[in-house]
């Protein structure tokens, strides 16, 4: 499903942020990409986003080669792919299900598919009866899992999260983890940076450690 | 696992929502109905970039306004129907002036001969000059009499002319269709220098358009980040901003429209009275709703290639950080 062969990135100025990394993620599988902060696991994410262009390797993603994926086809590879940051990155002036409806109104779906879509997906992260609500009225562990409603109503077969219970206490981190449990187990990749080694240890998921850059070790699941 | 890889068109790739007409009709209601929020959202703006770009539109239309006018009253006299105004000398009294009008009206080459007495003269010089003073000062009647002669079909103006200039009662003589010939040359002038002038200013239009869909793109930058984060393609953000510079375009045409005829009414009745003095029944033209309408798409589609050229570099420039 995601495949990095001897992956680096230098961002300009010189600064290798990943250096010929390789790792295989299959499809299903539930990974923590884990590391100190400057490891370059927000790099190793944003390359799979497509928001930066790796400098040397290759990624195999769904089968095909981010390299070969021309700027215009861009936004077509990010719709089947769910991204969640850890700042939730919500419009700030839309309702809720505004907010979680705009990956499928901008897919050009129906205001009756989008509208159940949006439903299911608020449903699932429990905040149905918020839906009207702005992002701001809403707490902190709220507006995370409006992001993650908006990164799922759209069915992706990947998700990918940036430290997405970085500002969230133990209790708060521990319920949005096992809401990607759920979404793991209906068969969707998932991809998790994170350096709450807690976290990590209590779900066991494998996980891949980076240090300065490159794959430092691999701990496959512990359940 | 890994699948073999395969070529993958752009609609297959994006996974939902299957395109066609639907899915592009929806894309562009809710481009306008973004396009209309945002208006809604920051009314003042929109109206400060639109009174900006009207009052660069309203120079052209109305010069153009005035031109057209112009040109009808030019084409309105038949240049080969040559008029003429015979000046009397001032010691010439009105009754001697009637005599002279009487004597050469049945002459050759003459249709018709009209007499404006001196004091007709005055009157029609204090009602439109406003030197009613000047005049009071002066004492006395300071205008001549005149003979407003119109020559026969196929006249012979030169031995016209010469017969009048002999009449000792004559003092000079005018062909009026010597300045509406003047008028016609300026005014053909006039439309080449109002079309530099609209051109010029139809550059300020895109400049205007465009500059201000570069502010409203720079300000919606977050939002357009979040857009590309989900999917969003270039042409889908740029979309409610070219509505938003056609709109600007169209509205400002429209407002310049008003303001022109806004001006044109406040002359009418001086135009009207000086058409009365000229014995004509002229007119003022006003701008016609085809031509309000024809300003408000050329306006508009100035308004679009402006947001076009600022939108599409700047959204291309921002992705997701
Ligand atoms: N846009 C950028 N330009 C230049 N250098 C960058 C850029 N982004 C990241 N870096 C550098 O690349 C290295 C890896 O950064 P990255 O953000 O991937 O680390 P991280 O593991 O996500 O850290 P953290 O846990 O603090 O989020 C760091 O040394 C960082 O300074
Ligand atoms: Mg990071």
């Amino acid at each position: 499903m995601i495949r990095f062969s001897e992956v680096s990135k230098s961002y300009p100025g010189g600064h290798d942020a990943l250096k010929r990394v390789s790792f295989e993620i299959d499809k299903g599988d539930f990974v923590f990409i884990t590391g100190h902060s400057g490891a370059g696991k927000s790099t190793l994410l944003r390359l799979i986003a497509l928001i930066e262009r790796q400098s040397g390797g290759e990624i195999v993603v769904n089968g095909q080669s981010l390299n070969r994926i021309r700027r215009a086809h861009v936004p077509y590879y990010r719709r089947r792919i769910g991204f969640i940051f850890q700042d939730h990155r919500l419009l700030s002036d839309r309702s809720v299900f505004e907010n979680v409806a705009l990956p499928l109104t901008i897919a050009g779906l129906t205001p009756n598919e989008t509208g159940r879509r949006v439903r299911a997906a608020l449903d699932r992260v429990g905040l149905l009866s918020k839906e009207k609500d702005l992002p701001a009225q809403l707490s902190a562990g709220e507006q995370q899992r409006v992001g993650i409603a908006r990164a799922v109503a759209h069915k992706p077969d990947i998700l990918i999260a940036d430290e997405p219970t970085g500002n969230l206490d133990a209790e708060l981190s521990h319920d949005i983890m096992e809401l990607f449990d759920l979404f793991n187990q209906v068969g969707v990749t998932v991809v998790i940076a994170t350096h709450d080694l807690d976290l990590l240890r209590s779900f066991g998921h494998r996980s891949i450690t980076l240090r300065a850059g490159q794959v430092e070790a691999e701990q496959e699941r512990t359940e | 696992m890994t699948r073999p890889a395969a070529k993958v068109t752009p609609r297959q790739r994006s996974g939902i929502g299957a395109g066609g007409l639907g899915a592009w009709l929806r894309a562009h209601r809710s481009a306008i109905a973004a396009t209309l929020q945002q208006f809604a959202r920051h009314p003042f703006a929109h109206v400060l970039t639109i009174a900006v770009l009207a009052v660069t539109l309203a120079l052209p239309i109305g010069l153009y306004v005035v031109l057209g006018n112009v040109e009808r009253l030019t084409e309105a006299w038949d240049t080969n129907q040559t008029r003429m105004s015979v000046f009397l000398k001032t010691n010439v009294d009105d009754a001697q002036a009637r005599r002279l009008a009487a004597s050469v009206s049945g002459g050759p080459g003459i249709a018709n001969v009209r007499v404006i007495t001196r004091a007709e003269a005055l009157d029609e010089y204090r009602a439109y000059s406003g030197f009613n003073e000047a005049i009071d000062a002066i004492g006395g009647n300071p205008l001549p009499a005149v003979l407003v002669i119109d020559p026969g079909e196929g006249a012979d103006l030169q031995a016209l002319v010469a017969r009048l200039r002999s009449q000792p009662e004559v003092d000079t003589l005018k062909f009026d269709m010597e300045w509406v010939q003047r008028l016609q040359a300026m005014t053909a002038l006039g439309q080449r220098a109002v079309r530099v002038v609209a051109g010029m200013l139809a550059v300020a239009v895109l400049l205007i358009a465009g500059n201000a869909i570069r502010v409203a793109v720079a300000q919606r930058r977050e939002e357009i980040e979040v857009y590309k984060l989900v999917g969003a393609t270039d042409a889908y953000i740029r979309r409610p901003f070219l509505y938003t510079g056609g709109l600007y375009g169209a509205l400002a045409g429209l407002l310049a429209c008003g303001v022109v005829a806004a001006m044109l009414a406040g002359v009418r009745a001086p135009a009207r009275q000086l058409a009365q003095l000229y014995q004509s029944a002229f007119e003022l033209n006003a701008l016609a709703w085809p031509a309000i309408l024809a300003v408000m798409v050329a306006a508009g589609f100035i308004g679009l290639l402006g947001a076009w050229w600022t939108a599409a570099h700047h959204i291309r420039r921002i992705d997701v950080r």
